[in-house]
């Protein structure tokens, strides 16, 4: 990285140490993401896979219906 | 922040996913599982199987057909509260796909896809039917109520290998170079099948006799079918929804923070060809 393309960024008019802010704010967004995905997961589980007689009872039809094992 | 757009954006998409499957379902499939239920029934009044393919069932490991309904648990009644609990697992099954595909769009974005977010919802959709639809069902096929199956544990751990290896196939195929993805991606897709679904050698419906059997057989293929265009229609929907979604309530954020670390790298780039 070279000064003129450092002085085109964005954050370099204002201070070095904010150069590191973008790859933060990515970091922060992939996380947010895999955040997201995991709930993702969790509910599926709970609609889909739960044990529990009471999730079995109540999501019975779509799990037929989504093709999962089901009793 | 991108997490409370996530949930709010994946829920919109799964209030109408999933109510439209809802309707469709109730239209398409809800009349096979309850004619099966009205077998499934009457097997457990009256248990009057071959006595030797139950206990050659049994020594396969394999599970009572329906435990629910003769113990005192709590199940929705048929009619409005069956209804309202099946939209309720609907919702909530459509939110967490939506949330998935979200993900996986928001790291396509990533990397930088140059793809218009509805081609990118429908193939990331695409990825989703096959992951977990299309090879779990090869393996496992759909089932009505009623037939008998191998443990219900081992299932639903072919399951997630099969939906696992799928996804890591279309990972594959995504995110590797040259002629070896393809080797790669067959090799995941084939990796389920080598190790077998689990299966038990009886016939799955050797609880039932003469006309029931034929009825449940034919009622068995009626559901695969219904299954396999529910799969599509959710699996498309939810591509056109969740490509609208995503372009209305997240791309534009998740875009902003992606650009911004960009044009540090491009930028020397153009300077410094």
């Amino acid at each position: 990285m070279n000064a003129s393309s450092a002085s085109s960024a964005p954050s370099a008019s204002f201070s070095p140490s904010l150069d590191a802010l973008p790859a933060s704010a990515v970091r922060s967004a992939l996380l947010q993401l895999a955040a997201g995905a995991a709930l993702g997961l969790v509910v599926l589980y709970g609609v889909a896979f739960a044990e529990s007689p009471l999730a079995h009872n109540a999501a019975h039809d779509v799990r037929h219906v989504t093709v999962k094992p089901c009793h | 922040m991108i997490f409370q757009r996530l949930i709010w954006a994946a829920l919109a998409a799964a209030l109408l996913v999933g109510s439209v499957q809802s309707g469709v379902q109730r239209w398409q499939a809800v009349p096979i599982i309850q004619a099966a239920e009205v077998y499934e029934g009457q097997k457990a009044e009256a248990p009057a199987a071959p006595l030797a393919a139950m206990a050659h069932a049994h020594a396969e490991g394999a599970a009572p057909a329906h435990e629910h309904g003769t113990a005192e648990e709590w199940a929705p009644t048929d009619g409005a509260e069956r209804i309202f609990w099946t939209w309720v697992a609907n919702v909530l099954y459509a939110f967490s796909m939506a949330l998935l595909v979200f993900a996986v769009m928001g790291v396509c974005l990533w990397r930088g896809t140059a793809m218009r977010s509805l081609p990118l919802g429908l193939l990331v959709a695409a990825a989703g039917w096959l992951s977990f639809h299309f090879l779990p069902s090869l393996g496992l096929h759909a089932e009505i109520p009623g037939m008998d199956a191998a443990r219900l544990g081992s299932r639903q751990g072919w399951w997630v290998l099969a939906a696992g290896s799928a996804a890591l196939a279309c990972v594959s195929l995504a995110g590797l170079r040259g002629p070896s993805r393809w080797a790669a991606a067959a090799a995941w897709l084939a990796l389920p099948f080598v190790v077998g679904a689990p299966h038990i050698s009886a016939d799955p419906l050797a609880g039932f006799s003469g006309e029931a059997q034929a009825q449940l057989r034919e009622l068995g293929t009626q559901f695969i079918w219904a299954t396999t265009w529910l799969s599509l229609s959710f699996w498309v929907s939810m591509g056109l929804v969740c490509g609208a979604a995503f372009q209305r309530w997240l791309r534009p954020v998740m875009a902003a923070t992606f650009e911004r670390a960009r044009p540090l790298a491009s930028a020397g780039k153009a300077v410094n060809p």
